[in-house]
């Protein structure tokens, strides 16, 4: 489902990623772990075209990064949902708004947008909140909009960049098991985090990276406290 | 769904722009305004050259002892020419009714007999072509051996001529100007706008807008901006139009264009051209992050 090929990624000559190769597969769970500026944020850049690699190949569903064309990769955006670490909401627009736009730019029907959109807010328990601005949540009220707005085209991968790294413990308990529903789901999640605690406390599939290298490849470590 | 968000994110882009697109709109208008007072001028010139050509005519005098067969078989060769309205046959009692119209009875009665030469009266309907019509008569008199002069206002109506070509000359280059200096406006305030819209833009791309999507955002604000500034141009065009014909209706300004819808969208479409074109190299730089 999700492959990365022999991947390299220079920036202005210098390395970002070497070499890089593991897969995902549908319905899967993996972390992806390495400290600030190892690629984390460059690899799921790769996954939705939003950069492309040096040298090597990525497969993302049935595009690739050799064959994709530039009209293409909205389509395919529009099947991979992403988080990041500072939401990325707009604050000029209400919760409901926030994740409609999600629809409302791949032309889905009014009906559908305002059904889906209630639905997905549901999800997150988000509903009472729909007509208020991003500015008056909490940290992780804001996160559970983002999650909502990644969901709500039913992507088959959920990509979260250091989706917990602002959150207090609770918080992060809190999206940790909206995750681990949507992955329940059949949606593969691939999650990057400098917390290696919390990846040893939900023990799945982690793929370290240190500079620009997958190190290790570790299949289910621990069960103890699994999503 | 599509035009609908395009609009809707559109409004938003200009409100974020704030004064610097209620700037441009007016930029926008004011270029319009003088390049429509302009156009009406020159309209208006148009109309009064049409006019004089009106009353453009051509004299021809015969010889004396001309025969009226001779004369009339003239006539008939000069109306067969094209761009002629009519060809008058004024024999010696009508010249001199007519110049005692003109003048009274009494020069001509101190003479012992009627002087005034027979002539046509030829008038030429109104055009650009007017001066080679005139030199088309002239040609079919000069080779005539009856006629003893031809009176023809070619001085001023080369003159006018000429005078027209400079308006136009002068119209197109201001026209011109104004146009650029219009899509330069609205290229601008579409920059603003994307940079406004930064977040915006990079939100869209990241849950799978198109670029079409995205273009068409801007382009409707830029359409919007536009059609605003033809729209208060087309106001203060009519103010100016009405102003104008109170005080000299001679020089009126001609009524068969709508310059106030031609405003409109000439606004409109300068809006879109001007975003269009800002578009692509700004667009570019923005990136998800």
């Amino acid at each position: 489902m999700i492959e990365l090929q022999h991947v390299g990624v220079e920036r202005q000559g210098r390395p970002i990623l070497v070499n890089v190769d593991f897969e995902v597969d549908r319905g899967e769970f993996a972390f992806l772990v390495g400290p600030t500026g190892s690629g984390k944020s460059t690899i799921l850049r790769l996954m939705i075209f939003d950069v492309r690699p040096t040298r090597g190949v990525v497969f993302v569903g049935e595009y690739d990064s050799q064959s994709i064309r530039e009209p293409d990769i909205p389509y395919l955006r529009r099947r991979v949902g992403v988080v990041f670490q500072d939401f990325k909401l707009l604050r000029d627009r209400t919760v409901y708004e926030n994740v409609a736009l999600a629809l409302e730019v791949t032309g889905a029907k009014r009906s559908g947008v305002k059904r889906k959109t209630l639905s997905i807010l549901s999800a997150v328990d988000l509903v009472h909140k729909r007509d208020v601005y991003p500015d008056t949540l909490s940290g992780g009220e804001r996160q559970r909009v983002a999650i909502a707005r990644a969901l709500v085209n039913d992507p088959f991968v959920l990509l979260a960049d250091e989706p917990t790294a602002n959150l207090d413990p609770e918080t992060t308990e809190q999206v940790m098991k909206i995750f681990a529903e949507v992955n329940a789901r059949g949606t593969a999640v691939i999650m990057a985090t400098h917390d290696l605690q919390m990846v040893e406390r939900y023990g799945r599939r982690t793929l370290r990276l240190v500079d620009g290298r997958i190190r290790e490849d570790m299949g289910l470590v621990k069960t103890i406290g699994r999503p | 769904m599509g035009l609908l968000l395009a609009f809707r994110e559109a409004f938003r882009g200009f409100w974020r722009t704030g004064m610097v697109g209620l700037i441009s709109i007016a930029t926008i208008g004011a270029s319009l305004l003088v390049l429509g007072v302009f156009g009406q001028v020159v309209a208006g010139g148009y109309a009064l050259i049409d006019r004089l050509q009106e009353r453009v005519e051509v004299d021809i005098y015969f010889r004396d002892g001309v025969h009226r067969r001779r004369a009339l078989a003239l006539a008939r060769d000069i109306e067969a020419l094209p761009g002629i309205a009519e060809v008058n046959y004024l024999d010696q009692e009508a010249a001199a009714q007519e110049f005692q119209d003109m003048f009274g009875a009494g020069m001509l009665n101190a003479l012992s007999e009627n002087p005034l030469p027979v002539s046509l009266r030829v008038r030429m309907k109104p055009g650009s072509d007017l001066p080679q019509r005139l030199q088309a008569v002239s040609n079919v008199v000069g080779n005539n051996k009856d006629v003893e002069s031809v009176d023809v206002g070619e001085t001023w109506v080369g003159a006018l001529e000429r005078f027209v070509q400079v308006i136009t000359g002068v119209g197109l280059l201001l026209g011109s100007v104004l146009c650029l200096a219009c899509g330069f406006a609205v290229s601008n305030t579409a920059k603003l706008m994307v940079l406004a819209q930064r977040e915006a833009i990079e939100i869209m791309r990241l849950v799978g807008a198109t670029g079409s999507t995205v273009r068409l955002t801007f382009l409707v604000g830029g359409a919007m901006q536009g059609c605003a500034g033809g729209f208060l141009a087309s106001m203060g065009q009519s103010y100016a139009s009405d102003w104008w014909t109170a005080r000299v209706p001679d020089l009126a300004f001609d009524p068969s264009i709508d310059l106030n819808f031609w405003l409109v969208v000439l606004g409109t479409v300068l809006g879109v051209v001007g975003s269009w074109a800002s578009l692509n190299r700004v667009l570019s730089a923005v990136s998800i992050k």
